[in-house]
């Protein structure tokens, strides 16, 4: 986003920021416009104006060329904006940790940045206000690649911090690329949910008239208010049409789609809610709310690794790995296999102590490795399969398994106990 | 009236659909009689630099419509506005830059496209991608020089079907062809 090399040195020396309305010379050309931020990939020698007719210009410039500034950007206020309450509403409160659900754009230079405060983020969708009290809060403004299991220890606080205080519901704007991490991550985390805790994103950003964000907000806000879910889901469109949402159990969830709105899909286990505009119709089982108080169950140890096997997987790469670890998930092939090669370093690895599991990259159905030889041979070995968990979900639960305990066997009797909705034992036809 | 002294100017802008395959995906330029899927969106007015929305013309944007979009055998996510954009067309490019050439215009150094923010539905987005191509050309037409003073290069908007009450329904075929 930043200009460098002789155009950075230009603009600097004139003083020039991005906003501003500069007039670039070069020769007997003259181009007056706003100084748009840097491409990633446009030239080194270029600026980028917005002209007055409303058309973007890349300029090369040279040694030669004159920068200076015509007009400064007007500074906008920032009004502090205070987030209204109403006796007659019901608390909810919005913990926002970045993505793109919680971005804003600057509309003389089109840059998108993270909404810099959660009453920002609030007052992009008005109509919230309509339904609740909002009490907004900015956690984190990470993109939610860069997610880390600190992040979610300190989310989960924060949510069982607001449920513990009153709200009816907590709202987590969230990236959508790791959402489904951390959904599981919370759904281990917090027991004794007094309300729905809620992981919404958007797969348009909000700079878009298009987006999906708003839609999905106010789908989750109604959930927070209108029922009786106790459970931490993950809530996004049910379609490509702005027609309705649905709300999935959050250690069954799982991002099945690079873009489309209707990315996240229930895998093995129906969504469990329906919501179309402020119709809620529960489509599965649920856990209601609970009289609290929530508990918190933070601790993790997150030496794991998920490791993903495929054709040709060197015995090495797994040993090197394993050996760095207290625990590996495994998402093998079909119903949970891996070759004979990685059967000798599962038992090495077993044999030093670290846990391995074994979950499908199939992601639909459910490991048995009774049925095959292979199957056979990595449950003597050690390996102990997850039926129809997802290797996401199982991955965060090992960690978060490890971190309660330290007995091994205590480690496996929580794995393969139903703790958030993880396992499904009927998979309908 | 007299235009002269008034000092009125008039300028045509003229639309030139290329043959390129679509701006912005790999879907053909072609239009289809028929339909196969729909899908219904709404759009709303995006924040303003402060990150507020103008609570009225939020309100009159809700109330105003929803619109159903027909894709058609070969719509693609991108036209569905369910896939990020692909490069710009390197033919529909060429095409702007030979016809720039042909007017004796200046290119530009480099190609930003930008969005036009539209919100009658006629684009899934909710905005218009075009770019500046060249400036300062013209053409003789008998022995009179016209002055050609931009040349830019544009997705088509979708194809507007029916409007009914609070719903206007668009088909996707034309969404997205080069034009300039």
């Amino acid at each position: 986003m930043k200009y460098s090399g002789l155009v950075g040195e230009m603009l600097d020396r004139a003083n020039a920021q991005l906003g501003d309305v500069i007039e670039v010379r070069r020769g007997n050309e003259v181009h007056v416009g706003i100084l748009m931020p840097h491409h990633d990939f446009s030239s080194e020698s270029i600026v980028t104006l917005k002209l007055p007719n409303g058309y973007n210009m890349g300029i090369r410039l040279d040694e030669k060329s004159k920068v200076k500034v015509e007009s400064r950007r007007e500074p906008k206020e920032r009004k502090k904006q205070v987030l209204p309450h109403d006796p007659a509403k019901k608390d909810i409160a919005v913990i926002s940790t970045g993505g793109t659900i919680a971005s804003y754009v600057d509309y003389r230079t089109g840059a998108v940045h993270p909404a810099i405060s959660a009453e920002e983020l609030v007052f992009s969708v008005p109509e919230l206000l309509d339904l609740a009290n909002v009490r907004a809060k900015v956690l984190y403004s990470i993109l939610s690649e860069n997610m880390k299991v600190t992040h979610w220890q300190g989310l989960a606080r924060a949510v069982a911090e607001e449920l513990n205080s009153g709200a009816v519901g907590v709202i987590v704007p969230h990236g959508t690329d790791t959402m489904g991490f951390t959904s599981a991550a919370l759904a281990f985390m917090l027991r004794n949910l007094t309300g729905p805790v809620i992981c919404v994103g958007a797969q348009r950003s909000s700079d878009r008239p298009s987006s999906d964000a708003i839609m999905n907000l106010l789908a989750a806000t109604r959930l927070c208010v209108d029922s009786d879910l106790g459970e931490v889901v993950v809530l996004m469109h049910g379609e490509s049409s702005d027609s309705y949402t649905l709300a999935h159990r959050g250690t069954k969830v799982r991002k099945m789609h690079a873009s489309r709105r209707d990315a996240f899909r229930s895998i093995n286990s129906e969504p469990i809610a329906k919501i179309e505009g402020p119709q809620i119709e529960f489509i599965s089982e649920h856990t209601g709310r609970s009289k609290g108080p929530v508990e918190l169950k933070d601790k993790i140890d997150g030496r794991a690794s998920m490791l993903y096997f495929y054709p040709g997987f060197e015995a090495d790469h797994f040993d090197l790995i394993a050996n760095h670890v207290k625990g590996v998930v495994i998402a093998g092939t079909g119903l949970g296999h891996v070759s004979e090669e990685i059967l000798g370093s599962v038992t090495r690895a077993v044999d030093k102590g670290v846990h391995v599991y074994v979950t499908t990259q199939c992601l639909y159905g459910a490991v048995n490795l009774n049925v095959y030889s292979t199957g056979r041979d990595m449950v003597t070995a050690g390996a102990i399969p997850l039926g129809d968990m997802l290797p996401e979900t199982a991955y965060v639960k090992l960690m978060w398994a490890m971190g309660q305990t330290d007995d091994p066997e205590e480690v496996r009797k929580l794995m393969l106990t139903n703790i958030a909705g993880e396992f499904t034992t009927r998979r309908f036809v | 009236m007299d235009y002269r002294s008034l000092g009125l100017k008039v300028g045509i802008e003229i639309h030139q659909q290329l043959s390129t395959g679509k701006l912005f995906c790999d879907c053909p330029c072609d239009f289809s009689d028929d339909h196969h899927k729909e899908i219904v969106r709404r759009l709303r007015p995006t924040q303003s630099e402060l990150g507020e929305i103008d609570r009225a013309a939020l309100e009159e944007s809700e109330r105003k419509m929803h619109f159903r979009y027909q894709t058609v055998p070969f719509s693609c996510l991108v036209e569905a506005d369910e896939e990020p954009p692909h490069d710009a067309n390197k033919r529909a490019i060429e095409a702007s830059l030979e016809m720039s050439s042909l007017m004796g215009m200046k290119a530009v150094d480099e190609v930003h496209f930008m969005r036009k923010i539209v919100i009658d539905g006629s684009n899934t987005g909710g905005f218009q991608r075009t770019a500046l191509i060249s400036t300062g050309g013209s053409i003789m037409v008998g022995d009179r020089k016209i002055g050609i003073s931009t040349l830019c290069l544009e997705e088509d908007a979708a194809r507007k079907i029916v409007e009914r009450g609070s719903e206007v329904t668009y088909r996707l075929d034309r969404l997205g062809i080069p034009s300039r």
